[in-house]
C-alpha cells in the first residue's frame, strides 16, 4: 500500500512519460548529440518531478516543469563537457549509424551539424522552437529568459544556420 | 510566435530537418522502468531514513558482537553503525550519490530530523562471478526504527546497489506488503508479478530474496535461522519465476550461491586516507586471495593475502601505503587449475586517498 500522494505521482508519471517521453528524449538529443546521455537527462526530469508532484499536481504545470529540467539538465552535461574537453569520451557531434542514413537525411545531417556549432542558448531557442513546437513564452519560461531574448537568441541562430540551410536547399 | 503558415521557407526547412533527424532517435523500451525503479515510494510509516552506506565498521561491529550468530557467514548479530561516520547530526540533508534507497526523489527538507540510532541492515544483491551471479551483499544504514525485514527486502527490491558492478535479478514492479516472522517461519507477502529476465537465474533470485529476509532477521536479532515462506497478495505463491515457492525456502549454502570474494573495504567511491585497509571476505582454495592495484586501469601493484581458513567463508586484511589519488583494487581467487576451470571470481572498488 502507498500513500496517496505517491500513487498520485506514479499514476502522473505514467501518463506524462507516455505523452512526453519520447519527444523528450529527441530534443534532449538535439541539444546533445548523444542519445544515451539525453535518456538519462530526461529520466533525471521525470525523477525530479515525482519528487515535487505534492507542489505541481497539475499536467500543464508538470510539462512545462519536465522541459525546464530537460533544458537544465542538458545545459549541466554541457558544462561537465567543457571541464571534461581534454579527454572527450566519445567524437563530438551527431553521428548515426550508415543504416540510419536515408535520403535526405544527410541534407538534415548537415543541418543538425550546423546546429551543433551554434551558441548554447541559439540551439535551444532553434530546437524548442522548431522541434518542440512550444510557444514563445514556454520557450522563455523553459530557458529561464525574457520573451525578448527568445526572439533574439532564435533570429540571431537562424542567421548562423543560413549557410547550411543554403547548402541543403 | 511564427505559425508554421507563416513561416518562411527557411523556416520550414528548419522544421523538417529537425524532425527528420529527431525521428530517427529511437529510445530505449525500459526508460519507465528505469524511472519507477528511482522513484519507488515507501509509505511514510516504514520509508527507512538513509544515512549512507555503513561501511565496514558495521561488519566488524557485526562479528564482535556476534554473540547471535545465527548464520556462519557474518550477517549474524546486531551491525550497529552508530560508531561510524553516519552520526545522525549530519545525515538528514545527505544527499550522496552512495545508496540512494530512499526515493531520489525525496527532497532533504522532508527528511525526519529527529533520528534515534542508526543500524546496518544487510542486503543482498548479485555480481557477475563469471560463471553466473552469485550473491554480493550491502549494507544499507537506516534508523533503527524502521529496520526490519520489510525495509530490507523493499530496498533489495526498489535498488539499485550502492556499487555500480551489483545488481539485482528482480525486475521492478514487485513490492513487499508485509514480513513478519513466527516461531518456525519468515514470511513475506509480495504484490506485483515478479519477472526475471533468464529463468536458469530463478533459483539465485530466490535466494537473493531468503537471504536478504534471513539476513535482517538476524541483524535485528530474530532468528535469521528460519526458512522463508513467500505469498503474493496474501496466496500461496505457487510460481515466481516458474518456482513453485508454497513451501517455506532454506537457505542454500553459501558455497553454492554466494560471490566467493567480496570486499567490504573500502566502499564503493570512498575517500579514504594512507594506510589504506582492504578488507573482505573469501572462500578460497588454500585460503589464498590474490590482489592488484590500479590506477587508471594499469596495474601499479600485486600480491597475495591468506584468510583465516581455507575453503569457507573467512576474513582477510591487507594494508596498502599509498599516495593520493583515484585507484582500484581487485581482489580475486588464485585459480588452482590453471585456467581449465570456471573463472577465477573477484571483487573490486574503486576509491581515492586523500
Amino acid at each position: 500500500m502507498q500513500d496517496r500522494t505517491g500513487s498520485e505521482a506514479d499514476e502522473a508519471i505514467t501518463d506524462l512519460y507516455a505523452a512526453h517521453y519520447v519527444r523528450l528524449v529527441r530534443l534532449a538529443t538535439l541539444f546533445l548529440g548523444d542519445e544515451a546521455v539525453a535518456e538519462e537527462v530526461v529520466q533525471d526530469a521525470f525523477v525530479a518531478l515525482h519528487g515535487r508532484w505534492r507542489r505541481l499536481r497539475e499536467p500543464a504545470a508538470a510539462a512545462g516543469y519536465l522541459r525546464t529540467s530537460v533544458v537544465h539538465g542538458c545545459r549541466s552535461v554541457q558544462r561537465r563537457r567543457g571541464v571534461a574537453a581534454r579527454h572527450p569520451e566519445q567524437p563530438p557531434g551527431y553521428a548515426p549509424s550508415a543504416e540510419q542514413i536515408a535520403v535526405g537525411d544527410a541534407a538534415a545531417d548537415a543541418v543538425v551539424e550546423a546546429l551543433r556549432g551554434l551558441p548554447e542558448r541559439q540551439r535551444e531557442a532553434l530546437v524548442l522552437r522548431y522541434y518542440g513546437g512550444y510557444s514563445e513564452a514556454e520557450i522563455a519560461s523553459a530557458m529561464k529568459i525574457s520573451n525578448g531574448a527568445v526572439k533574439s537568441h532564435a533570429s540571431r541562430g537562424l542567421a548562423g544556420l543560413r549557410a547550411a540551410m543554403t547548402d541543403w536547399s | 510566435m511564427s505559425t508554421p503558415e507563416n513561416w518562411t521557407p527557411e523556416e520550414q526547412r528548419l522544421h523538417d530537418a529537425l524532425h527528420r533527424a529527431a525521428d530517427r532517435v529511437q529510445p530505449g523500451p525500459d526508460g519507465l522502468a528505469r524511472i519507477r525503479r528511482r522513484t519507488a515510494v515507501v509509505p511514510m510509516w516504514r520509508r527507512p531514513l538513509v544515512l549512507g552506506l555503513a561501511g565496514a565498521t558495521a561488519l566488524a561491529a557485526a562479528v564482535i558482537v556476534g554473540g547471535v550468530i545465527l548464520l556462519d557467514d557474518g550477517d549474524g548479530g546486531a551491525p550497529v553503525a552508530s560508531e561510524t561516520s553516519t552520526s545522525p547530526s549530519e545525515t538528514p540533508s545527505d544527499e550522496s550519490p552512495s545508496t540512494p534507497v530512499a526515493p531520489p526523489s525525496t527532497p532533504p527538507s522532508d527528511t525526519p530530523t529527529a533520528p534515534s540510532a542508526p543500524i546496518g541492515l544487510p542486503v543482498y544483491y548479485v555480481s557477475d562471478s563469471g560463471a553466473g551471479p552469485r550473491l554480493v551483499r550491502e549494507f544499507v544504514t537506516v534508523d533503527v526504527s524502521v529496520a526490519t525485514i520489510q525495509t530490507a527486502v523493499h530496498t533489495m527490491l526498489s535498488g539499485p546497489p550502492a556499487d555500480p558492478d551489483y545488481g539485482t535479478l528482480w525486475q521492478p514492479g514487485v513490492s513487499v506488503d508485509s514480513a513478519r516472522i513466527t516461531d518456525d517461519v519468515i514470511e513475506v507477502d509480495l504484490s506485483g508479478t515478479p519477472a526475471i529476465d533468464d529463468p536458469s537465474e530463478a533459483e539465485i533470485a530466490i535466494q537473493q530474496l531468503v537471504y536478504t529476509a534471513t539476513a535482517a532477521a538476524a541483524a535485528t536479532g530474530q532468528d535469521g535461522s528460519l526458512p522463508v515462506r513467500v505469498t503474493i497478495d496474501g496466496a500461496p505463491a505457487t510460481d515466481v519465476f516458474g518456482v513453485d515457492l508454497s513451501e517455506p525456502v532454506e537457505r542454500a549454502d553459501p558455497l553454492e550461491v554466494r560471490q566467493l570474494v567480496v570486499l567490504f573495504e573500502p566502499t564503493e567511491d570512498a575517500t579514504v586516507t594512507s594506510p589504506v585497509t582492504v578488507r573482505g571476505e573469501a572462500a578460497a582454495f588454500e585460503a589464498t586471495v590474490l590482489w592488484e592495484l590500479r590506477r587508471d586501469g594499469e596495474p601499479v601493484d600485486s600480491g597475495h593475502t591468506e584468510t583465516t581458513e581455507c575453503c569457507t567463508f573467512a576474513p582477510f586484511e591487507l594494508e596498502l601505503d599509498l599516495e593520493p589519488g583515484s585507484y582500484e583494487i581487485v581482489m580475486s581467487e588464485s585459480d588452482p587449475s590453471g585456467g581449465e576451470g570456471r573463472p577465477p571470481t573477484s571483487d573490486s572498488r574503486t576509491f581515492t586517498v586523500e
